[in-house]
C-alpha cells in the first residue's frame, strides 16, 4: 500500500533495441559521412591528397601488404556508400513517380540507404576497427595495471573514498520516519555514490592521460611496441575496474549498514524487491452503434501532463490495460495452485470536474476494475455470470470457479487522488490463458463529474519476490554505467584538450543528460519548437524578435515572408538541436533509484539495454578519442 | 674499424630531407629545429649525434621514433617510418632524461616495460633480473624509482631500453648525470653493445665520450649539419705529425734536436706539447665557422679541404695517416 512506482518515462527496454539500433545507424551513419566529406574538404584544402584517389593510388609495390589490404578494403566500403546513396537516390524518385503505395521502391530507397550508412560507419570506422584487430590484451592489461597501481599509490583514491563514507555516515543522522527510512537511505546512498563516482571517475580520466604526456612518462611507452589504441583502452580499463571494484566495497558496506538499520516497518513497506509486470494501455469508448471503439487516448481535459490520459466518470468508457506477455511461471498449473491470489497495483489521477462529494462518496472516487479474458468472456455474458454468482455465493471459492469459467472477475473500490492500491484476483484466470487469449484488466470510473487519468506504468502485476540484494546489486549497475561512461568520455575528451577543459566538457555534457534538461532540450526539436502550448515565445530568433519590438507571448505575429524567414531558421535551429542531442546522453536511463527505494525488483532486460545504449553511445567517442590521440605529437 | 659496413653495409636508419618546424596551437611557426637533415645509419656501428644545446639532436630522435612527426621528408628506421608502431619490436630507447614511472621500483618498471614487447613471462623475469645486476641496482630494486639519484634513474632507464634485447638503440644523452666512473662503465656497456652486434646511435655533448665510441659522428648546428664522417678520419690532419715519447724531459735541446731531425726530412715543427682533447677543438671550430658563415652546410659529395687547426689525436705513440 506505501510504495509507489510511478515511471512517468519508460525505460528503454530490449524491445526497443532494432528501432534502437537503427537510429544509431541513421544517426551515426550521417555523422560518418559528413566527418569523410569534411576530412576530404580539408585534405584537399591542405594538399594532403584525396582519400578517394589517393586510396589506391600511390605505389603499392612500396606499401606493406596489411597497407595495401587496408587501402582496398577502405575503397569497397566507399564504393558501398556511392551504390548505397544512388539506390535511395533511385528508389526515392522512381517511388515518387510510381505514385502512392510502391512500397518496394521505398524499401529500395530504405536499403540503400542503410547500405551507405554502414558502409560510411565502416570507412570511418575503418582504421580503429583494423587496429583493434591487432591490440593486444596482454599489453592493454599492462597498461591497465600500470593505471591501477598508478592511483593506488598516489592515494587519490582513497581521499575519495573516505569523502563518501563521511557523507553517508552524516547522513544516516538525518530523521526519518521509521516506514520511509530504506526509501530515504537507499536515496541518500545512491544519490551520494553517483555524485562521488561520478567526480572521482571524471578527475582520475581527465588527468590520467594528460599527466603521463606532461610527465613525458609517455614518451618510454610510445616507443614500446604500444599501439595508441592500446594506451586508450588500457587507461580506461585500468580505471574502470579500479573504480568498480571501489563502488562495489563502499556499495556493500552501505547495503550492510542500510540492512541492519532499518526498522521492521519500513522491512514491510519497501524494502523488498517485488517483481512486476506492465501492461500495453489503450482506451475503449462505446460509440453510438453500442460497439467498443479502440483509441490511443481517453478524453482530453486540458490538462498540461501529456503523460496521463482520462476516462470520464459515469460514461461508456474504459482504460484498458492488456497483458500481452506474462512471466512463464504465471502460467505453471503448480504454481497457480501454490499461489490462489495475484495482485494489481495501480495510483491514478483523479481530476475533479465538480466539487460534487456526494456523487464520488466522501470516501473518494468509485472505480471499478475488471479483469477479463477477452476470449472467453463477452459483455452478452454477464447476465449469465450474475446469476451463477448469486447461486455459487456461499461457496469458499465462488470467484475462483467464476473465473476459470467466464474468464472475469470485478472489483469495485473507492480511490483518492495520486495513492497506490493494491488489489488481489484470483489466479485462476489465468489458468485457461495456455488454451489462448490475454489478461485484461478494464478500469471505468463510476463517479460523475469526475475525470480519472491514468498513464501506461500507473497499473501493474505484483508477480512475486526476488533477491533484496540483487536487486540493490542491479541498481549499483545503473551507478556503475554513470561511473563507466564518465571514464570513458573524460579519457577520450583529455587525448586532445587538457585535463580541466576535458573535465569541464564531462560536467557539461553530464549536466545536459539530466532528465530535467534533457526535456527542456526535447521541447526545442523541430516538432515542438513552433507550438503554442510548449514554446509561447517561439523559437531563438522569434523569441529575441518578440523582446525587441515588446511583443506579449502570446502575440500572432505579422504575416510576411521577414517572419516567415525567421522561423524557418528558428527551426533549423531546432534540428541543429536534434542533431547535437545525441552527443548528449540520456542519464535517465541509468538512474534506478525509484526501483530499489520503492522495493522493485528492476527489470533484467532493462537493465542490459540501458548498458547497450551506453555502448552505443560511447562508441563513438572511443573512436574520436583514437584518431585525435593518434594524430597527436606526444612531444610537442 | 674497417670501413665497409659503410659501402655495403645494412642502412637501418635513414633521414631524408628530414624537416622539423614546431607550430604552436594555432599553427604559427615557433622554430624551426631540424632543417634538411640526410642521414644514413648503418648495421652495427656506434653513430654519434653531436651538437650543441638546442641543435636539434633530440628533435631527430623523437622523429626517429614517431614521437614527433616531420614537416617535411621521412624518418625511416628498419625502413619504416617512424610513426610504425611494429618497428619499436626492435628499438631500445634511453630518453634524455629517463621520465619513467616514479611510483614503481627498479623490478615493477622491468616487468611493466617487458610486458609490452612480446616475451614470455620466463624470459622477462630472467632478462629483468640480469639488467637489474648489470646496471648495479641489485640492492636497490625494491626501492620506487622516486627516491633514485639521477645517476641511478639513468641507470634503471637503461635497463629498461634493453628489456628486449634490441638491435638498435637510440641513447639520448647516454652519460648525462653519471659520475666519472658511471660515464666510463657506460662507455663500455656502449661497446660491449657493438660487440654483440647491435647498433648504437647516441647523442651528446660531452664530446669526450663520443670520440671513444663512437665510430661515425654528425655534427649538428642550429637544425644543419654540420659534419658527418668516421671519427678517426675526421680527426686526422693529413700533414701534421704527432710524437709521443716516454722517458725524456720536453728539454729546450731535446727540442732543437727534434727541429733538426725533422728538417732535415724537409718539415717544420709546429709545436711539441702534451695532447689535449681533439673532438673539442673540431667542435668548437665548425661552431666558430657555423656563427661566421650561417649558410654553410655539410654536403656529402663535395671534397673538403683538410684542416688547418692544430689537432691531435689518438692514444698510440706515434700516428701518422694520410687522408685520401
Ligand atoms: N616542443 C617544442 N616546442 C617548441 N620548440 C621546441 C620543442 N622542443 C624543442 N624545441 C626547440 O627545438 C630546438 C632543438 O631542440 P632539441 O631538443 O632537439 O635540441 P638538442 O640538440 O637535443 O639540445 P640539448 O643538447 O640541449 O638536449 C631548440 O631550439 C628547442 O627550443
Ligand atoms: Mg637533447
Amino acid at each position: 500500500m506505501l510504495a509507489a512506482l510511478v515511471i512517468e518515462t519508460p525505460y528503454a527496454s530490449l524491445d526497443q533495441l532494432g528501432p534502437a539500433l537503427i537510429n544509431w545507424l541513421n544517426s551515426a551513419g550521417v555523422c560518418a559521412m559528413l566527418f569523410l566529406l569534411l576530412g576530404e574538404i580539408f585534405r584537399w584544402l591542405w594538399g594532403k591528397g584525396s582519400l578517394v584517389f589517393h586510396g589506391l593510388a600511390g605505389n603499392l609495390g612500396q606499401l606493406s601488404p596489411e597497407e595495401v589490404w587496408k587501402r582496398r578494403s577502405l575503397w569497397l566500403w566507399l564504393t558501398l556508400i556511392g551504390v548505397g546513396l544512388v539506390l535511395a537516390l533511385l528508389g526515392t524518385v522512381l517511388g515518387r513517380g510510381a505514385g502512392q503505395g510502391s512500397t518496394a521502391w521505398a524499401s529500395v530507397a530504405l536499403l540503400g540507404w542503410r547500405l551507405a550508412a554502414l558502409a560510411a560507419i565502416l570507412a570511418f570506422a575503418w582504421e580503429f576497427i583494423l587496429e583493434l584487430l591487432v591490440c593486444r590484451a596482454r599489453r592493454i592489461w599492462a597498461l591497465a595495471r600500470l593505471t591501477m597501481l598508478e592511483t593506488i599509490r598516489q592515494k587519490a583514491l582513497w581521499s575519495f573514498a573516505v569523502l563518501v563514507l563521511l557523507v553517508l555516515v552524516g547522513s544516516w543522522f538525518i530523521q526519518v520516519e521509521p516506514k520511509d527510512q530504506w526509501r530515504t537511505y537507499v536515496d541518500i546512498l545512491y544519490r551520494t555514490l553517483a555524485i562521488l563516482m561520478v567526480i572521482t571517475a571524471t578527475v582520475l580520466a581527465c588527468f590520467a592521460l594528460p599527466n603521463d604526456i606532461r610527465r613525458q612518462t609517455i614518451h618510454t611507452q610510445i616507443t614500446k611496441p604500444v599501439r595508441r589504441l592500446e594506451i586508450l583502452l588500457g587507461r580506461m580499463l585500468g580505471l574502470i575496474v579500479l573504480l568498480t571494484v571501489m563502488l562495489f566495497i563502499i556499495g556493500n558496506l552501505g547495503f550492510l549498514y542500510v540492512f541492519r538499520e532499518v526498522s521492521p516497518m519500513a522491512r514491510a513497506a519497501t524494502m523488498r524487491a517485488r517483481l512486476y509486470q506492465l501492461g500495453e494501455l489503450h482506451f475503449e469508448e462505446l460509440d453510438n452503434e453500442g460497439n467498443w471503439q479502440r483509441k490511443r487516448t481517453g478524453t482530453d481535459v486540458g490538462d498540461e501532463f501529456v503523460y496521463r490520459s482520462h476516462i470520464r466518470g459515469g460514461a461508456p468508457q474504459e482504460a484498458v490495460w492488456t497483458f500481452y506477455r506474462l512471466p512463464p511461471f504465471l502460467l505453471d498449473k503448480s504454481w497457480q495452485e501454490r499461489n490462489k491470489r495475484l495482485t494489481v497495483e495501480f495510483m491514478f489521477d483523479i481530476y475533479r470536474m465538480t466539487r460534487d462529494y456526494e456523487g464520488g462518496g466522501a470516501g473518494g472516487v468509485a472505480v471499478v476494475l475488471r479483469f477479463v479474458n477477452p476470449r472467453l468472456w463477452d459483455a452478452a455474458l454477464e447476465a449469465d455470470y450474475r446469476r451463477e454468482a448469486q447461486e455459487l455465493r456461499y461457496k469458499e471459492d465462488w470467484d475462483e470457479i467464476l473465473a476459470r469459467k467466464y474468464g472475469f472477475y470485478e472489483v469495485p473500490l473507492h480511490i483518492a487522488d495520486l495513492r497506490t492500491y493494491s488489489v488481489d484476483f484470483p489466479t485462476a484466470i489465468l489458468e485457461r490463458l495456455r488454451e489462448g487469449g490475454v489478461l485484461q484488466v478494464r478500469v471505468a470510473c463510476r463517479s460523475f463529474g469526475q475525470y480519472l487519468g491514468m498513464g501506461p506504468n500507473d497499473l501493474y502485476l505484483v508477480v512475486g519476490e526476488g533477491s533484496l540484494y540483487w536487486n540493490f546489486l542491479k541498481g549499483l549497475v545503473g551507478i556503475w554505467a554513470l561511473t563507466v561512461m564518465v571514464t570513458v568520455l573524460g579519457v577520450c575528451f583529455s587525448t586532445y584538450v587538457n585535463a580541466l577543459a576535458s573535465m569541464l566538457l564531462c560536467w557539461a555534457l553530464l549536466f545536459l543528460g539530466l532528465p530535467q534538461v534533457q526535456k527542456f532540450l526535447g521541447e526545442l526539436g523541430p516538432e515542438t519548437i513552433h507550438r503554442m502550448d510548449v514554446n509561447p515565445g517561439g523559437g531563438p530568433l522569434e523569441a529575441m524578435y518578440r523582446l525587441a519590438r515588446g511583443l506579449p507571448m502570446a502575440t500572432p505575429l505579422p504575416d510576411n515572408w521577414g517572419i516567415a524567414l525567421m522561423q524557418k531558421i528558428d527551426l533549423g535551429y531546432a534540428y541543429l538541436f536534434r542533431a547535437i542531442s545525441g552527443i548528449v546522453p540520456d542519464l535517465y536511463q541509468y538512474d534506478r533509484t525509484l526501483h530499489v527505494a520503492e522495493g522493485f525488483s528492476i527489470p533484467g532486460g532493462e537493465l542490459l539495454m540501458s548498458l547497450i545504449l551506453l555502448v552505443g553511445y560511447l562508441v563513438p567517442y572511443i573512436l574520436a578519442g583514437y584518431y585525435l590521440l593518434n594524430a597527436r605529437e606526444i612531444a610537442a | 674499424m674497417s670501413t665497409n659496413n659503410q659501402v655495403n653495409g645494412e642502412v637501418l636508419v635513414e633521414t631524408r630531407n628530414l624537416t622539423k618546424v614546431y607550430l604552436d596551437f594555432w599553427g604559427r611557426k615557433k622554430k624551426e629545429a631540424l632543417r634538411a637533415l640526410n642521414l644514413q645509419i648503418y648495421r652495427g656501428e656506434v653513430f654519434g649525434l653531436l651538437g650543441p644545446n638546442g641543435s636539434g639532436k633530440t628533435t631527430t630522435i623523437k622523429l626517429l621514433l614517431g614521437l614527433l612527426f616531420p614537416t617535411e621528408g621521412e624518418a625511416l628506421v628498419f625502413g619504416r617510418p617512424g610513426t610504425d608502431v611494429a618497428k619499436n619490436e626492435r628499438i631500445g630507447y634511453l630518453p634524455e632524461e629517463s621520465y619513467l614511472y616514479r611510483f614503481l621500483n627498479a623490478e615493477e618498471t622491468l616487468d611493466f616495460y617487458g610486458r609490452l614487447f612480446n616475451l614470455s613471462p620466463e624470459v622477462r623475469k630472467k632478462r629483468a633480473e640480469e639488467l637489474i645486476e648489470k646496471v648495479g641496482l641489485s640492492r636497490d630494486k625494491k626501492r620506487p624509482l622516486r627516491e633514485y639519484s639521477k645517476g641511478m634513474r639513468q641507470r634503471i632507464g637503461l635497463a629498461q631500453a634493453l628489456i628486449n634485447d634490441p638491435e638498435l638503440v637510440i641513447l639520448d644523452e647516454p652519460t648525462s648525470g653519471l659520475d666519472p666512473i658511471g660515464t666510463r662503465w657506460m662507455k663500455d656497456l656502449i661497446l660491449e653493445l657493438k660487440a654483440q652486434g647491435k647498433t648504437v646511435i647516441m647523442c651528446s655533448h660531452r664530446l669526450d665520450d663520443v670520440q671513444d665510441v663512437c665510430d661515425r659522428i654528425a655534427i649538428l648546428y642550429e637544425g644543419e649539419l654540420k659534419e658527418l664522417g668516421r671519427v678517426d678520419e675526421l680527426l686526422e690532419i693529413a700533414d701534421l705529425v704527432e710524437l709521443r715519447a716516454r722517458g725524456v724531459r720536453l728539454t729546450e735541446e731535446l727540442k732543437r734536436d727534434l727541429e733538426e731531425v725533422i728538417r732535415r726530412h724537409g718539415g717544420t715543427v709546429e709545436s711539441v706539447q702534451h695532447p689535449t682533447t681533439t673532438l673539442e677543438e673540431l667542435f668548437l671550430r665548425i661552431v666558430r665557422e657555423s656563427q661566421l658563415h650561417p649558410g654553410r652546410r655539410y654536403l656529402p659529395q663535395v671534397e673538403r679541404s683538410p684542416m688547418a687547426a692544430p689537432v691531435s689525436a689518438g692514444s698510440a705513440p706515434v700516428e701518422s695517416a694520410a687522408r685520401s
